[in-house]
């Protein structure tokens, strides 16, 4: 049975013909518009029905010239496209697209590991190759690279990087670590960024810039183009490593442990992730909710005091690791124990201390570019699988990080439920990870949860903390917070847009830009 | 000093390991029978797998009571078709997975699997 979802402005036979004439090309096999199929590439977390970003069609192409082939029909016939390199952003999206009756440009099945270069560090794959996938090569060719996961590993090391989503070791900026994009234009076109653009260079992974303008930035977090390859940089391994965790008892140390990291962040004695997670993070992979309070509205600190005292874990829980020589791992453990010892009620921490600890073994994982599935299990504490990420930006200030999480906290518990997140601490940034949490299944909650994040949205862009990244029903209103000149951003996304996607063919709405045709229709939320 | 590995670590490389052999053996050159295990290996164990990392294992265990919260323990007592209804249509938390990504025949093979007691290599 096919979907009855259009794409706007298509009639059924014109969906029809669309459909055919990509699957004359790729293979009818590979164009599905049946409600099946239909139904995986839903947001199944959103904080909206179903219904609001369902796709009309997935069409998988398995080679650039297929791309170009369904670019080229596509803008032909006006068919919106929304291109997925593994589809696994749940929180985000997942494989859902903005404009609802897009068709899903489904990458996956271009997943090759087309090299690794293991002198130099890097790899080139394409869309469809998972975290698992890059990590489980790497260890068969025994290779003596990591990767730098996101958490869960499923997620694509493109698709994670062209979103600028982090991980946890030194290369966990995923942007940063990227070098040398291949991108098809809208109307077919092959661009290769860098260094990509001299054919017989060999540096195409191993130097960022070409000549002229740096234009990689452009196809992140975008609908510029479709990027068919990308460089991702690979850290050597290290002789030594030691993950540490560190726990603190209370709330309201939030800021003394902030100005304590900064200056061994600053210092680069601390140069891997460092993730500072609440209490509900922390121990909510490894108990519900119920067992701590079956009540209504966010949980009470008592009832947070005892969980953290049955999981012996603090309110505020430090996980990062020590890479270098075996000598320099044991020295920089010694001054960080000093340097963190005056702060309040502290406890150090290391695995060996919780042999098969969950908490302790998986951040291990993560912390050394192992993939796992493990925080999928945060969606044990309430049940119903809703959640979507709020990540407000804030400077590398204990202050400034307190302000944050007290805003946001207050406004979270207002709504009624819990603030669940970790801060991500960088060189001279914080990033609030956030899981909104909810019970899709009911409807009363739901219009709450998606009331509550536009509520984060409005306060934190007011006090200064930008976010960064969002999820499809707050992109538009996500990109309006960047109001600087009058939304100057946006109007220059637009006619960049515009230039390089006239028909507006690619992914329509991602970001909040909307091709010309679109804009002002009432498809921005 | 040598860095101690966590045992956690040691697990996970054992894992790990485990799913790198299979990715060496290509899927289609596999005797009949043990195709299956190896797609229940490289797709589905990270989440199904006998290991509090293991999401499917967690919630199972949450949701459902009376029943081993390891799906390779329940081989023989899981229908094959209700296997791949959940793969294609999810449940709960997990998503559905689409055929782009995990092929019909594919399906079947862990389907199968799960649905036969009979050991394999």
């Amino acid at each position: 049975m096919t979907g009855n979802v259009l794409p706007p402005g298509m009639s059924v036979a014109g969906l029809a013909r669309v459909l055919a004439a990509i699957g004359s090309v790729i293979g009818p096999q590979w164009v599905s518009s049946d409600e099946q199929t239909l139904f995986g590439y839903r947001d199944p977390n959103a904080t909206l029905d179903d219904d609001a970003f369902l796709p009309s069609a997935v069409i998988a192409p398995a080679s650039v010239e297929e791309v170009r082939a369904i670019l080229r029909i596509a803008d032909q016939h006006g068919l919106y496209l929304w291109p997925v390199s593994t589809g696994k952003n749940y929180g985000y999206g997942g494989p859902a697209p903005r404009l609802k009756g897009s068709a899903i440009l489904d990458l996956r099945r271009m997943n090759r590991i087309i090299e690794v270069n293991e002198r130099l560090g890097y790899a080139l794959v394409e869309p469809g190759v998972s975290y698992f996938d890059l990590y489980r090569h790497l260890r068969a060719t025994g290779s003596k690279l990591w990767i730098d996961c996101a958490s869960p590993g499923w997620g694509g090391v493109m698709g994670n990087a062209l979103d600028r989503g982090a991980g946890y070791t030194p290369y966990a900026d995923h942007w940063s670590s990227q070098c040398g994009l291949e991108v098809v234009l809208a109307d077919g076109e092959v661009v290769r960024t860098g260094m990509g653009g001299v054919p017989a260079a060999k540096t195409w992974g191993a130097f960022k810039y070409g000549f002229g303008p740096y234009v990689d930035g452009l196809f992140s977090q975008s609908n510029f183009g479709v990027v068919t390859k990308i460089g991702i940089w690979l850290m050597p391994e290290p002789a030594a490593h030691l993950p540490i965790f560190i726990h603190f008892p209370d709330e309201d140390q939030l800021e003394e442990i902030c100005e304590a990291v900064f200056p061994l962040r600053r210092s680069g004695l601390l140069n891997g992730g460092i993730m500072l997670a609440g209490l509900l993070w922390e121990g909510g992979g490894v108990s519900p909710r119920s067992r701590w309070y079956d009540g209504g509205g966010a949980m009470p600190p008592s009832a947070m005091r005892r969980m953290a005292a049955d999981l012996d874990m603090g309110w505020w829980n430090l996980s990062t690791c020590l890479y270098g020589s075996a000598e320099q791992v044991e020295r920089t453990h010694a001054t960080i124990r000093d340097a963190l010892a005056p702060v309040r009620g502290v406890r150090f921490h290391t695995a060996a201390d919780r042999p098969g600890d969950p908490v302790f073994t998986y951040r291990s994982q993560l912390l050394t570019g192992q993939p796992n599935m493990y925080e999928f299990n945060l969606l044990n504490w309430t049940g119903g699988g809703g959640h979507v990420g709020f990540l407000p930006t804030c400077v590398f200030e204990g202050a400034e990080i307190a302000r944050l999480h007290a805003l946001c906290s207050r406004i979270t518990r207002e709504g009624g439920f819990d603030w669940t997140g970790e801060f991500s601490l960088q060189a001279r940034s914080a990033i609030q990870v956030q899981l909104l949490q909810f019970d899709r299944s009911d409807p009363a909650v739901l219009a709450r949860a998606h009331a509550t994040y536009k509520q984060l949205i409005e306060a934190c862009a007011g006090e200064g903390f930008g976010q960064f990244r969002t999820s499809l029903a707050f992109m538009d209103e996500t990109a309006a917070t960047y109001s600087f000149g009058d939304g100057a951003a946006l109007r220059l996304s637009e006619r960049i847009k515009d230039a390089l996607d006239p028909n507006g063919i690619l992914a329509p709405g991602k970001s909040g830009i909307w091709p010309k045709a679109l804009r002002g229709t009432g498809h921005a939320m | 000093m040598q860095c101690k590995l966590l045992f956690g670590l040691s697990l996970a490389v054992l894992a790990v390991a485990s799913y790198a052999g299979a990715l060496a053996r290509p899927l289609h050159s596999s005797p009949a029978g043990t195709r299956g295990r190896e797609v229940f290996e490289l797709r589905c164990a990270m989440c199904h797998a006998d290991s509090a990392l293991a999401p499917g294992t967690m919630a199972l265990g949450q949701r459902v009571t009376g029943i081993d919260r390891v799906l390779e323990r329940r081989r023989g007592g899981l229908s094959a078709d209700y296997v791949r209804q959940v793969v294609r249509t999810g449940l709960d938390r997990m998503p559905p997975i689409s055929r782009v990504e995990l092929g019909d025949t594919d399906v079947d093979a862990v389907a199968d699997y799960l649905a036969s007691a009979e050991k394999h290599p």
